[in-house]
């Protein structure tokens, strides 16, 4: 992940290739060893579920996944906030929230397919139109949406405005999904560590191996984050110098010859 | 409910349901590849048109 720099004969100003800086690399490092502790504890090192037997394993990833989901929504939901409510109205902020947003539907997508898989173990099938099932697949189309809303034209502080409302709203099903395993009869288990009183219900090291698959992906997440934050930084550079240099050919078109 | 405990390791070994269990982590890290190299390539495209002065990390 190392960042060559070019120059152009046509431009001699430094381009740096990527958006990768020391902390970003480091933190992938970091990721790397931690992705493949969490393999080698999630399918090697921690022990078979008494009740679930082998198929706990699925859980090293399936909540890991979800807890970036929640975390990368609810990070959103405080840009957003922060966006739409600050005085200054920093579009740093509107960004970071649909790179946050992106990689949500990204995990909550793994998250269904892992639970799936999960499921299709545990339950004797792939799909049921449960509670918790069913309003996390709302909760994945209501961000697939955010993310549409923001494809929408207009300038960079309308899209801000218009997503941040939208996100506000999204993020309101985080509670309904999480509490929806109490709220209705579900076939899906409650909170194995969140539950009302903090204390885990798993011990040892199945708690640890959950915990290398937290710490994994929220550093996945992390470098993931602050990438896809510049991509779209420079992406609206993009678009302004596009929009500049139509409206210098326009007014060039209508200037007397 | 029901409790997550111990129940005592197998290892790599003798896996039930292998397919689900597998399938659940090689899809988990596909998906995760596929996001960084793509996150990393559109970066890289981004990045060739902008000079560093305007890019607020360099």
């Amino acid at each position: 992940m190392t960042a060559p720099t070019t120059t152009t004969s046509a431009d001699t100003a430094t381009r740096s290739r990527s958006t990768g800086t020391r902390a970003t690399r480091v933190i992938g490092v970091v990721t790397v060893i931690m992705m493949g502790w969490l393999v080698a504890f999630g399918l090697g090192f921690s022990p078979a579920d008494r009740d679930q037997d082998e198929a706990v394993r699925i859980m090293y990833v399936h909540v890991p996944t979800v807890w970036v989901a929640y975390l990368a929504l609810s990070l959103a939901a405080v840009c957003s906030a922060v966006y739409l409510f600050s005085k200054n109205h920093s579009l740093g902020f509107d960004r970071f929230a649909g790179a946050s947003a992106e990689i949500a539907t990204v995990f909550m997508a793994l998250t269904l397919v892992s639970g799936m898989l999960w499921g299709r173990i545990t339950w004797g099938v792939y799909w049921q139109w449960d509670a918790r099932l069913t309003s996390f697949a709302l909760l994945l189309v209501s961000t697939i949406g955010y993310l549409a809303v923001r494809g929408l034209g207009g300038s960079h502080h309308q899209r801000a405005k218009r997503s941040a409302v939208v996100m506000l709203l999204v993020v309101l099903e985080i509670p309904l999904v999480h509490w929806s395993v109490r709220w209705w009869r579900s076939l899906h288990q409650e909170a194995t560590v969140l539950d009302t009183d903090l204390d885990p219900d798993i011990d040892g090291l199945m708690l640890f191996s959950l915990f290398v698959g937290f710490i994994a992906f929220s550093l996945l997440y992390a470098w993931l984050v602050l990438h896809r934050t510049r991509a779209l930084a420079m992406q609206d550079m993009l678009d302004d110098e596009g929009l500049d240099r139509a409206l210098a050919a326009r007014r060039a078109e209508g200037a007397p010859q | 409910m029901s409790p997550v405990v111990a129940q005592g390791a197998q290892g790599f070994v003798a896996m039930e349901n292998a397919t689900q269990i597998l399938g659940s982590y090689a899809i988990t890290f596909a998906v995760i590849g596929g996001l960084v190299a793509w996150v990393l390539r559109r970066s890289r495209q981004l990045a060739d048109q902008i000079d560093d002065d305007d890019k607020y990390w360099t």
